[in-house]
């Protein structure tokens, strides 16, 4: 029912397994079946297309949040009732994460060399792929509480890549 | 899994197709469409977006007078201190009580009410064509426009009595259009360079749905800029000061589009330009013209490589790139990107003018009959709410499908605190005063409670038409206190207005220092001009008393000009400016007569007054 939409999880509303790694093609035309089907523009009468726009809004933000294997991993740890935004997690990385990122962060600042940045995103890129494989250790191992750490602390590399992902656009354009 | 247990959509083929226009309200040009039977019908030809007055009556300008509003695009949605120096030289622009207004003769107009005149236009058009009346409509806005300007553009067609259908993105509507005859499944990226602004969106075609991926783009880069650019060219050429009558400056900024336009398909292009009572020539050749335009067309370069890497993606993913808008006609553009993809899969089949009001057409036909391509869009620009320290919080990225909704939770820092004030915003900034604002609001009556203990759910949606709406609700009592608002609309609107007034007090002072300096080089630009007539004219005066008047004259205003003082150089410039002008209309006479002896003297100095005066 489209006025129970909330009820369900991301991945039932696309028929697809609630795990860490998931098939992206099948995610990707569940979604535009199913937004096919259901979006608001496909509808005259009123009431069917103020729940169709809910319909709609939720499969845009589920589809947004499973194709991103962060925020995916976020949202599993939701479904466990943890949320990292929670100040017990996110005020709990250790300072040798958080010194080592705050020194790339400056180094990036106004850098507009696209080796050096390619360098700092190698180093920034394995140390966030090796706490996103520890959190996945952990995740099939149900420990929720240690995974909502490690996710934490990975947090702040996901934005450091992102923002060197930002610089090297623009050196990239200008180059 | 059926998940989604509602009624199946609403398409009934008997049921007479509804009409609906599509309608591209661009910065210089304005076209409508309409689709029937199968296929795109324009509502006339192209309308310029340039409007003027004749008495009371507002007309569309198709005789490209120097009196008319033009560029009325760039305006909507723009704040007191979001005009640059170049809207205060080149439009007759009035600013009160933090309002933009356009001058024309003696009335005044905002950009929405101008753009709803020419939405009028539009609509008189297709009701013409279909014998009845038509009130729908979807308008294609530039992709990386705002909240603002977005509602703006809505606010306009509502004046225009315009149900609007969707306002959709040009880049979209110029894939729709593409896509008509184009079943080709892939990813496809729109370089769409228009008069005044400027996008790229990369969008993915798959199982008949348009979903767009990513956009970028800027509102302030257009064909326009590169009019101005020749335009300086040929200022600095000639040692000619820059322009800074509005008047003036679009008679003169007309010419160089025409250079621009004639250029296309040519070596080289040699033209007559008429400034300041005097006849000059202006020859380019095309590696000049292309050299000169370089650092404009590379920015768009810049921004589309950029889009690309940032979507993890190269040429070579793209099955084709369309191109769209008049300026995307420049020759050495489509040679770019022949570097880098195959010359077949640049699509510039379609008239690039008229591509989005086709695309525009059948999504209006689309929506209005509940049928066709599903068109996915995304949000162009991040929107967060300033936390503490003046920093984002991000709560939609861009890029984030459309319509979307994202809740968030807050709570208070005071014990007993009884308000939160909440500051929307809308951009990638880190900090919230290098965003634009987009509303204001204050959540009031939260009962008293320790800090922390509160819970405030806050809920941001984002519609299809790209129109954002926030609502909060404090949860944790049972009683509940909500609050509405849109930006622009709303409840709060009053609220919004007292902080848009107290933020851009300050702005109104560099606004009031920019026409202090813009007057002072009118004035001293009007003694230089005076100075080498008579220079020039010995016999320009009448008599010795007239000749005297006017020096007396200009001393007076070239001592208001030392002592900077504001208000005495405009009262002594008014005293001296009618004087001038019959002194130019006697300069040209004697100018003409003795130049062009054999022809007919009044016939020779009306065009010649028109195209110096306009």
């Amino acid at each position: 029912m489209a006025k129970n939409i909330e009820k369900y999880t991301y991945f039932d509303l696309f028929s697809i397994d609630a795990s860490l790694h998931i098939e992206l093609d099948a995610l990707e035309k569940n979604y535009l079946n199913l937004q096919s089907k259901y979006h608001p523009d496909r509808f005259k009468d009123e009431t069917q297309k103020a729940e169709a726009m809910n319909v709609s809004q939720v499969l845009n933000k589920a589809y947004d949040t499973l194709k991103d294997q962060f925020q995916r991993r976020v949202y599993l740890l939701n479904l466990h009732g943890i949320n990292i935004i929670d100040e017990k997690y996110r005020f709990n990385t250790s300072e040798e994460i958080l010194s080592e990122v705050f020194e790339l962060r400056a180094k990036i600042e106004n850098n507009n060399d696209p080796d050096e940045l390619n360098e700092f995103k190698a180093f920034a890129s394995k140390a966030y792929n090796e706490m996103l494989l520890k959190f996945d250790s952990l995740y099939v191992e149900n420990r929720y509480i240690d995974c909502g750490h490690f996710l934490a602390s990975a947090l702040f590399y996901h934005k450091l890549l992102e923002e060197i992902d930002l610089r090297m656009s623009k050196a990239y354009a200008n180059s | 899994m059926q998940i989604l247990d509602i009624l199946e959509p609403d398409i009934n083929e008997s049921q007479t197709n509804e009409i609906a226009i599509g309608i591209d309200l661009g910065t210089t040009n304005t076209l409508g469409a309409i689709f029937l039977d199968g296929k795109v019908e324009f509502l006339g030809g192209i309308m310029p977006s340039r409007v003027h007055i004749e008495g009371e009556q507002l007309e569309i300008d198709y005789a490209n007078r120097s009196t008319s509003a033009y560029s009325i695009k760039s305006l909507m949605g723009k704040k007191v201190s979001d005009l640059s120096s170049d809207d205060l030289k080149s439009k007759n622009i009035k600013v009160a009580n933090n309002q933009i207004n356009i001058k024309l003769s003696e009335s005044e107009y905002s950009a929405v009410e101008l753009s709803s005149f020419i939405l009028t236009q539009i609509k008189a058009r297709a009701q013409d064509i279909a014998g009845h009346s038509i009130t729908k409509a979807v308008i294609t806005v530039p992709a990386y426009f705002d909240d603002i300007a977005r509602q703006a553009t809505l606010n306009a067609a509502k004046l225009a009595g315009l149900e609007v259908l969707r306002l959709i993105n040009e880049p979209t509507a110029a894939a729709v259009a593409y896509g008509l005859d184009n079943h080709q499944e892939g990813i496809y990226a729109v370089y769409d360079f228009g008069g005044g602004t400027f996008d790229c969106t990369i969008l993915c075609m798959q199982m008949g749905v348009f979903k767009v991926v990513a956009t970028a783009g800027d509102n302030q880069l257009g064909g326009d800029d590169i009019d101005a650019l020749l335009m300086q060219h040929f200022l600095s050429q000639n040692s000619l000061d820059p322009v800074n009558d509005p008047k003036l400056f679009l008679h003169l900024k007309d010419q160089f589009r025409r250079v621009k336009e004639d250029i296309f398909g040519q070596q080289s292009v040699t033209q007559i330009i008429y400034y300041l009572n005097e006849i000059f020539t202006y020859s380019l050749t095309k590696k000049e013209f292309n050299e000169l335009i370089q650092p404009i067309v590379s920015e768009t370069y810049n921004l589309f490589n950029q889009l690309l890497f940032e979507s993890k993606l190269n040429f070579q993913n793209l099955e084709g790139i369309i191109m769209v808008g008049g300026s995307s006609r420049i020759e050495v553009i489509g040679e770019y990107f022949g570097n880098f993809i195959a010359r077949d899969k640049i699509y510039d089949s379609h008239d690039p003018e008229k591509i989005v009001a086709a695309g525009a057409a059948i999504q209006a036909f689309n929506l209005a009959n509940y049928c066709g391509k599903l068109l996915l869009d995304v949000v162009p620009l991040s929107i967060s709410l300033e936390v503490y320290g003046g920093l984002c919080e991000k709560i939609i990225n861009k890029n984030s499908l459309i319509p979307t909704i994202v809740k968030k939770s807050f709570t208070t820092h005071e014990d007993g605190q009884s308000g939160i004030i909440f500051n929307i915003l809308q951009g990638e900034r880190e900090l919230a005063k290098d965003c634009r604002l987009l509303a204001h609001f204050e959540l009031k009556n939260i009962p008293p409670m320790k800090a922390g203990l509160p819970v405030i759910e806050v809920e941001f949606k984002v519609d299809a038409d790209g129109l954002l709406a926030v609502s909060a609700i404090e949860t944790s009592t049972e009683n509940k206190i909500s609050v509405e608002i849109r930006p622009d609309f709303g409840l709060n609107q009053n609220k919004i207005n007292q902080m848009i007034e107290d933020s851009y007090s300050h702005a109104t002072q560099d606004l009031l220092l920019k026409y202090k300096i813009e007057t002072i080089s009118k004035a001293q630009e009007l003694v230089k001009s005076i100075n080498r007539m008579t220079s020039e004219r010995a016999d320009i005066y009448e008599d010795s008393n007239e000749e005297k008047e006017m020096l007396d004259k200009i001393k007076n205003l070239e001592e208001a000009l030392k002592k900077e003082d504001l208000s005495e150089i405009e009262a002594k410039y008014l005293t001296i400016s009618s004087m001038a002008e019959k002194l130019a209309n006697k300069y040209i006479s004697l100018v003409m007569s003795s130049e062009f002896k054999d022809k007919n003297l009044e016939e020779i100095k009306e065009t010649y007054l028109e195209k110096v005066i306009g």
